[in-house]
């Protein structure tokens, strides 16, 4: 009757005598054990079949024939379940199996067998590791803007789950095969690693399968490799000889592939562990393949950028300022920090000589970064060009709005456009934070007379102001970024700026400007700025210098 | 130092009105583009700064570009009065001038 019962069961089911061998197996379990009739199994030993397999617990330990469940329960231990992994040595296929193993007793409790259920969780285990590795690979490419990191991790995601050795090469900038990462299973086997990591890539030009996976972005998969794919895949002895030591059964290539065109290609081989790969392995290894090629083309376009910033920055930023006869200047140029590591701003700053006369320009054009770095060099050349046509401070702020109501996007430029003369400044304001004179005696006076900000109106025009200058008395140009600074205790404010300048009689301008930026920084508590901060400050000398 | 930002919009009759509140700088600005942007039928557009804490020059920059499109589709543009500081950059600016500004909403809502 229980015969009946298992043989209807889909669970597969054996029994084991006392001695260990198998007396019963029902059809499921004949089936998963690969034999035709109880008979046939019974003339094999136990042993002699799990010989067929490589055999190791869910950790990869190899087990071996005396720590199976039945034998346990045999022996008198008491019953424990156990998850195993069966390699099939002939055919490479991989089972998961879950044993479970129950002791059969008569009414004396004396021992007559082991009754094994022996489940295949083959597909539940599959879709863990799946969902495993691409979860771990996930995090590894969001971990890291280091390229070369990130394939070391996503190289070691894949081992030793999907494959016992991965490599992964790249195009380079020379369309080059670059070997960038390696991972092997096996801690004892660093040696054997590192040779993996030191190969070279194949050449793009060969007709090596990673040429072709390259060239065609589909990948390729060696279920069963020859010794003749591995000579044909070394370039030389050396090579060859390493590729005997890896010891490869089963291998695939697939393309790391971004939109247009593959940057890459992942070398993933069973050894060790006897695995074939199967088509679902080369969809998961395709899938980690997208995914690092998604991770290295940001992390070159990051790259890329910071280059292109750098380069940029150089331009962008306002120059040193220059000697200006009968002047003393000082400057403070702090660009807000953006997510680019592109450390330029709005704001700007101009000093330059036309005909033996000074003319600067201190503004803000409005917006962060790139875009608003770029209409500086705008303001900061046309400056240059409006000089030349007409030297005045306010028909300089004419051209400079001309200039700007022709780009599009709509940025403002704030600016402040002056005249040096000896004793006194010419200064025209295009909607920007009054300049403050700091007198002899600390009081002080803020200029010029508010004209219209640059970009805004079609009819604008700006008034020009005489402002008498004597020697030692400062004058400080800024850009609301000083005063707009947020701390804890709200924003830096005018107020505050005043009440700081007006300790600053008789200073001069560098020392009050590192002055200042000192106290900018201990207002944020040392946090990243906001916006741009820009400050110039001015002292005539004495005319006897 | 944590900022905050709110645009409240209605129509009343022909008229739209966008009242701000909190500080609109360059992290806020983009809010307003968007409800000033809204594609409604209306005669007036109204900005209500009254409530408004903070602006800069980038807040500054939408204001102007309200304008320039509220004149480019025919409508009228007017802003109700800020607290001192949107005031002094107001007139700092020299948008003060050239916009119509009034002290309150309630009589641009009347004169409409």
């Amino acid at each position: 009757m229980f015969n009946e019962l298992f043989e209807i069961l889909a669970e597969a089911v054996t029994v084991r005598d006392p001695g260990g061998e198998i007396v019963y197996a029902n059809a499921a379990a004949l089936a998963y054990l690969g034999f035709s009739s109880v008979e046939e199994l019974k003339a094999t030993t136990s042993q002699s079949i799990m010989d067929d397999y490589l055999v190791e617990d869910e950790h990869g330990r190899p087990l071996s024939h005396s720590e199976i469940p039945s034998v346990r329960v045999l022996r008198g231990e008491p019953p424990r379940p156990m998850l195993m992994r069966l390699v099939s040595r002939s055919s490479g296929e991989q089972r998961w199996t879950f044993l479970k193993t129950t002791a059969l007793r008569d009414e004396d409790g004396e021992l007559l067998g082991a009754l094994t259920v022996i489940e295949d969780v083959t597909a539940v285990k599959n879709a863990e590791i799946r969902t495993g590795v691409l979860a771990e690979s996930g995090r590894m490419l969001a971990a890291d803007l280091d390229y070369h990191q990130t394939l070391r991790n996503v190289a070691e995601a894949a081992v030793p789950s999907l494959a016992d050795y991965c490599s992964v090469d790249l195009v380079d900038e020379q369309g080059q095969m670059e070997r960038v990462a390696a991972c092997h299973r096996d801690p004892a086997e660093q040696e054997l690693e590192a040779e993996l990591r030191e190969l070279p890539a194949a050449r793009l030009e060969s007709d090596h399968p990673v040429a072709r996976v390259v060239a065609t972005g589909t990948s390729e998969l060696f279920s069963e490799l020859t010794t003749a794919d591995l000579e044909e895949a070394a370039r030389d002895e050396h090579h060859l000889g390493i590729l005997h030591q890896l010891g490869p059964r089963s291998l695939m290539i697939v393309p790391m592939r971004v939109p247009n065109r593959t940057i890459g290609v992942m070398t993933l081989a069973t050894a060790a562990s006897q695995r074939r790969f199967d088509p679902q392995d080369v969809e998961l290894a395709e899938q980690l393949g997208r995914r690092a090629a998604v991770a290295v083309e940001n992390a070159r376009l990051h790259t890329k950028l910071s280059e292109i910033a750098t380069t940029l920055q150089s331009v962008l930023l306002p120059r040193e300022l220059p000697e200006i006869p009968g002047w003393e200047l000082a400057s403070l140029y702090r660009p807000a920090e953006t997510d680019l590591r592109v450390d330029v701003g709005g704001d700007f700053y101009e000093f330059l000589e036309h005909e033996g006369t000074w003319f600067g320009v201190f503004g803000d054009v409005t917006g962060k970064g790139i875009q608003a770095a770029a209409l500086t060099t705008l303001m900061r050349t046309g400056t240059r060009v409006a000089c030349r046509i007409q030297p005045q401070p306010a028909a300089i702020l004419a051209r400079l709005d001309e200039a700007l109501s022709q780009e599009s996007g709509h940025a403002l430029c704030t600016a402040l456009c002056m005249c040096l003369h000896r004793d006194h400044m010419v200064i025209s304001s295009a909607g920007h934070p009054q300049a403050i004179i700091v007198g002899h005696d600390g009081s002080l006076r803020e200029v010029p007379t508010p004209g219209p900000v640059l970009g805004a109106f079609p009819d604008a025009t700006w008034p020009e102001d005489n402002v008498s200058l004597t020697p030692g008395e400062l004058i400080v140009f800024y850009t609301d970024g000083v005063t707009e600074t947020p701390g804890d205790g709200g924003r830096f404010g005018v107020e505050r700026l005043r009440e700081f300048l007006s300790q600053q009689a008789g200073t001069a301008p560098a020392s009050v400007l590192n002055l200042l930026d000192a106290e900018l920084t201990e207002f944020t508590g040392g946090a990243a700025l906001t916006d741009d901060v820009a400050v110039v400050a001015l002292r005539a000398r004495p005319r006897s210098e | 130092m944590e900022t905050h930002f709110l645009v409240e919009a209605r129509l009343e009759g022909r008229v739209r009105v966008l009242k701000l509140s909190g500080e609109l700088d360059v992290a806020s600005s983009a809010a307003l583009e968007q409800s000033v942007d809204e594609d409604f039928d209306y005669d007036r557009l109204v900005i209500d700064l009254s409530d408004l804490e903070f602006i800069d020059s980038t807040g500054l920059s939408v204001l102007v570009v309200a304008h320039q499109q509220a004149v480019a589709d025919g409508r009228e543009f007017c802003v109700v009065q800020g607290p001192a500081q949107v005031q002094r950059l107001l007139a700092l600016t020299g948008l003060e001038q050239r916009l119509t500004v009034a002290d309150t909403l309630e009589q641009l809502l009347s004169s409409g």
